[in-house]
């Protein structure tokens, strides 16, 4: 997960477990994307990557990924509010975000879908079913969807 | 006298005395008439006076005045001017010296400029100088005489003297008489006038004493000329100053005034008398006449005509009284006869009178006596009260029917026997003995007192019981005795109502005892439609207050009544008026010391035959300890629902940890062991490739396990609706998805036609998935597997079933079934985690049904649930 470059970033995941990135990312390499793949570990550093702030002040706002994995339990600042900020900000409101948990609890479906999710997969335990899950939102949101410009 | 001066008297005095009065009043009337008629006449011939003497003014005048016109040395000088003027002025002078009252002599040219004047008072003539002449063009006489045809005299009427056109003062009321002077070839030369001053003439006729009533001269006009009073005089003169006129006062004579020559009217006003005055042989033309009138107002008149003379009344009087006199002394002898005639009459039919009401009394008296003793005599054998009289020794003497009756013994029992005689058996209210000398009739003799309604027992020999009486006894006196002469009871058999009150007096009794010894307050609403009540001791204690320390009415009731209970309170007690409805009601009620009790409060009234409540009985029972340990277990059962609310949303958190974090780990095993699989499998020996397989199996197996737990954890909690659910679509949907993962083509499936259900559907769903799923999995090892889903229904109870020909369970074990995790096989038998029957049995629980099982080892099993 070393190496990575927050240039020209296709794919933002946000996720606290790096088990279960590290499996997110094997899931991509099939797509041989492995350079546009980016992983931030929690809500801070998500927050600090899209807005372009502190260790990733070299970036630009404007140049932003064509969709975010988001992880809904994270240290600091929860996948809720990082979902927020992206949708209160202009420049990131478009961003396509697609919510990743181990939960099926109602109450967070409900929530995320307010505040402008685009869908929502929970992870399941079983390998193959999480991979196959993981490859079919990744490819819509890389291949398939057209961002507005 | 009075009765003389009667009808009698009147009838002869009253016509002889009208006709006198009426004769003596007729006369006199037609003499004032005839009065005034004579004082008209007499007026008439003043107004004649009164023209000829006024004319005597005038004819001097006239002569004198055509005697100067006619002058040679006048004609001179007023042709030669100056020339002669001293001959002319002493002509004048003459004149005016001979005639007395001449004012002033004057000669005028043709211009209207005096040429000459003599003016002349009571002491001297003095003819003016030529300084003082005046210029007369614009007098309306020196017009008038300009204006006449040659040789006539102009003469005018009473004028007021003016001065360089100024009336003098103090008014000077003239005449004046003027002529032209003509030259002897006829031409004029100018005018000769003389003022003559009636100042004393006109004083003279307003001073009059003669003259009755006012004289006046007016002018054609209607002012005055000479008047009633001076300031009223010369109004044309005066026009700025409201003095009046005759026609101002006087407008309707004033019209017949101005109209006629001479003339008399007679009207409210008085008598108006006139005549235009005539200068002889002159006309004075319409413009300088005169009217004389005289005008006797009506009192004036009266005087004239005079009252009725004095003497008159006196004959009028005298001769009254003497007819009255006259007519007393006929009528007095007539009167006193038949005054005395009349009372004579009269006593004799008083006393006839007086006879027949004696007659008449006498009569009604004895009538009314025997009909009395007949009413008595019928009163006393009717009465329903027994009527005993007893000589002075106690004898009885008399009773009647009743007291037969009541007493048991005939009339001729009794005879003779006195209260003493052993034979009465008495006894008082108590029980005790009554003795014969104490009975009330023997009392009444001995103390010569009444006795009042004394009750006694009475043994009634007929009967063979003890008769109740109320008995009074009266003692009987003759004139002047101290001493009864004889006794005389009455008594009524009060048996029925005596005994009925002994009876009512116990069973009060039972009562006051019954409501001291009750727990409960007792009240009653004596009449529903009056604010009056009875409490009981118990009723008061219960609030907290002494019996009777506050008034017992319904609104000190509702004021003890809690504010938030009265509605409901007296909606039940409507109720119970209107439909005889349960009055039970729980209401709080104020203590003496002010806190609230609770009390169940309840009542049952009484109605009359139309339906309307009259009374009404209830209690009130302390039910304070029992509210307040029902109000200790609310708050209880409130204090448990919150800790369990609050147990319920920690597991809610504690399951939400579970599946996120615990799936994570799981997840991260379960797909490492895919990786490793994947990418080092041909890595492995043929253990380690065992070895790896157990590790995924068990991870999955771990996580179908977290899976079903969480559903299991969730169905607690979840909300559920109620619509009508078909179970056989939902069978059919079940299987139609099971399909999609397992192969069930061996398997003789049969879904049988099931009454609908009310219930939530996807929990429904989840009951018949596990059931189906179950089904199926143990009858997979039979080679031709059956599942039969259906309903029976019995008693409108239906049972829904679901049945297979697989492994079957032993019975003994059928209480382990629907426990979470438990397992009658082994994992390498039936896959499973031992939830889905728990699962199912937890929802039909849910739904307020019931699940259960009937089996045999190796010969099926069929799961019955009922909703």
């Amino acid at each position: 997960m070393e190496n990575q470059t927050s240039d020209n970033v296709e794919l933002l995941l946000v996720e606290d477990n790096p088990n279960d990135a590290k499996l997110v990312k094997r899931a991509f390499s099939s797509f041989n994307l492995a350079n546009k793949f980016f992983w931030v570990k929690d809500g801070e550093e998500a927050l600090n990557f899209i807005f372009a702030k502190n260790e990733y002040a070299d970036r630009h706002v404007e140049d932003i990924p064509k969709v975010i994995l988001l992880d809904l339990k994270l240290p600091k600042i929860g996948g809720i509010e990082v979902l927020k900020r992206i949708r209160e900000d202009e420049r990131t409101k478009t961003i396509p975000v697609v919510i990743m948990t181990s939960s099926k609890e109602e109450q967070d479906v409900v929530e995320t879908y307010r505040l402008g999710t685009n869908s929502y997969i929970v992870k399941p335990v079983d390998f193959d079913k999480f991979m196959t899950a993981i490859r079919d939102v990744g490819y819509y949101w890389l291949f398939t969807n057209q961002p507005p410009k | 006298m009075k009765n003389i001066l009667n009808k009698t008297f009147f009838v002869f005095f009253l016509p002889i005395a009208s006709f006198f009065v009426f004769g003596i009043v007729y006369t006199f009337y037609s003499q004032k008439q005839h009065g005034v008629e004579m004082i008209e006449q007499q007026q008439l011939l003043q107004l004649e006076l009164h023209n000829d003497r006024l004319n005597e003014f005038y004819a001097p005048l006239v002569a004198n005045v055509n005697y100067l016109a006619g002058q040679e040395k006048l004609l001179k000088f007023l042709v030669k001017s100056k020339g002669n003027k001293q001959q002319v002025e002493q002509e004048f002078a003459l004149i005016a010296e001979a005639v007395r009252g001449y004012d002033q002599i004057r000669i005028l040219d043709t211009l209207g400029i005096e040429v000459l004047r003599i003016n002349h008072n009571e002491h001297s003539t003095v003819v003016l100088d030529d300084s003082l002449l005046q210029d007369k063009s614009d007098r309306f006489y020196f017009k008038r005489i300009m204006g006449l045809d040659a040789g006539m005299t102009y003469v005018g009427r009473i004028d007021l003297n003016m001065e360089h056109g100024v009336i003098e003062k103090p008014l000077k009321p003239v005449i004046r008489v003027g002529k032209k002077v003509y030259s002897a070839n006829g031409k004029p030369l100018g005018v000769v006038i003389t003022n003559y001053d009636l100042r004393d003439y006109l004083s003279s006729i307003s001073t009059s004493t003669e003259q009755l009533g006012q004289l006046m001269l007016l002018d054609t006009s209607g002012h005055w000329l000479a008047g009633p009073a001076e300031y009223q005089q010369f109004g044309q003169l005066f026009p700025k100053v409201a003095k009046g006129k005759f026609s101002d006062y006087f407008q309707e004579e004033w019209n017949t005034v101005a109209k006629g020559k001479t003339g008399t009217i007679r009207n409210n006003n008085g008598l108006f008398l006139f005549n235009r005055f005539v200068v002889n042989g002159f006309d004075l033309g319409n413009s300088d006449e005169m009217i004389f009138v005289i005008h006797i107002p009506n009192s004036a008149l009266q005087n004239a005509i005079g009252a009725l003379p004095w003497k008159l009344w006196v004959s009028l009087l005298f001769t009254l009284s003497v007819l009255a006199w006259i007519s007393y002394i006929i009528t007095r002898d007539r009167t006193k006869l038949q005054v005395a005639v009349k009372e004579t009459l009269k006593a004799k039919d008083e006393l006839q009178k007086a006879n027949d009401d004696l007659e008449k009394i006498v009569t009604e008296r004895t009538r009314s006596l025997q009909e009395s003793e007949k009413n008595f005599r019928t009163i006393f054998e009717t009465i329903d009260s027994g009527l005993v009289y007893q000589d002075a020794e106690g004898n009885i003497t008399n009773a009647n029917k009743a007291a037969e009756r009541i007493l048991g013994l005939t009339m001729f029992e009794m005879m003779g026997r006195t209260s003493i005689d052993p034979r009465w058996r008495a006894m008082h209210p108590d029980g005790t003995d009554f003795p014969g000398d104490t009975h009330p009739p023997m009392m009444a003799l001995k103390t010569g007192k009444e006795i009042k309604d004394e009750i006694m027992g009475l043994f009634h020999p007929k009967t063979e019981s003890y008769v109740w009486i109320k008995v009074s006894a009266y003692p009987v006196f003759e004139n002047g005795s101290d001493k009864p002469v004889k006794v005389f009871s009455t008594f009524e058999d009060i048996s029925d109502t005596y005994l009925a009150k002994l009876a009512l007096d116990k069973s009060e009794k039972r009562f006051k005892l019954s409501v001291s010894g009750t727990k409960a307050g007792i009240w009653e609403w004596l009449d529903v439609n009056k604010d009056e009540e009875w409490w009981s001791p118990q009723f008061y204690h219960l609030l907290g207050y002494e019996d009777q320390e506050i008034p017992a009415t319904l609104k000190n009731f509702e004021k003890l009544l809690h504010p938030d209970d009265v509605e409901k309170t007296f909606a039940v007690v409507k109720n119970h008026f209107a439909h005889n409805a349960d009055f039970n009601v729980e209401y709080r009620l104020k203590t003496k010391s002010g806190a609230y009790r609770w009390f169940l409060g309840s009542g049952q009234a009484e109605w009359d035959d139309n339906g309307n409540p009259i009374t009404m009985v209830g209690s009130i029972v302390d039910i304070e300890d029992k509210k307040s340990l029902e109000f200790e277990m609310e708050h209880k059962v409130e204090e448990r629902t919150n800790q369990l609310a609050l147990i319920n949303q920690e597991l809610e958190s504690f399951s939400y940890s579970v599946s996120h974090d615990l799936r994570a780990p799981l997840r991260a095993v379960n797909s490492f062991a895919q990786i490793l699989h994947e990418d080092y499998y041909d890595k492995l020996d043929d253990e380690g490739k065992d070895t790896l397989n157990i590790i995924r199996d068990n991870a999955k197996y771990m996580g179908k396990l977290i899976d079903d737990l969480l559903q299991f954890s969730r169905l607690g909690r979840q909300d559920m609706a109620h619509v009508p659910v078909s179970l056989c679509e939902l069978s059919e949907e079940v299987l139609f998805n099971m399909k999609q993962s397992i192969n069930l083509d061996n398997y003789k499936i049969d879904i049988q036609k099931m009454p609908r259900v009310n219930g939530d559907r996807d929990l429904l769903k989840q009951v018949v998935v596990n059931l189906l799923s179950n089904a199926i999995k143990y009858s997979s090892k039979n080679p031709h597997p059956t599942v039969v889903m259906g309903a029976t229904t019995e008693n409108d109870v239906v049972t829904y079933f679901v049945k297979d020909n697989g492994v079957g369970f032993n019975m003994d074990y059928a209480d382990k079934l629907f426990g979470v995790f438990q397992r009658l096989h082994t994992q390498e038998e039936f896959e499973g985690t031992g939830v889905g029957l728990a699962i199912a049995h937890r929802i039909i629980k849910r739904h307020g049904g019931k699940l259960w099982a009937e089996s045999e080892l190796n010969k099926g099993a069929t799961f019955f649930f009922q909703l």
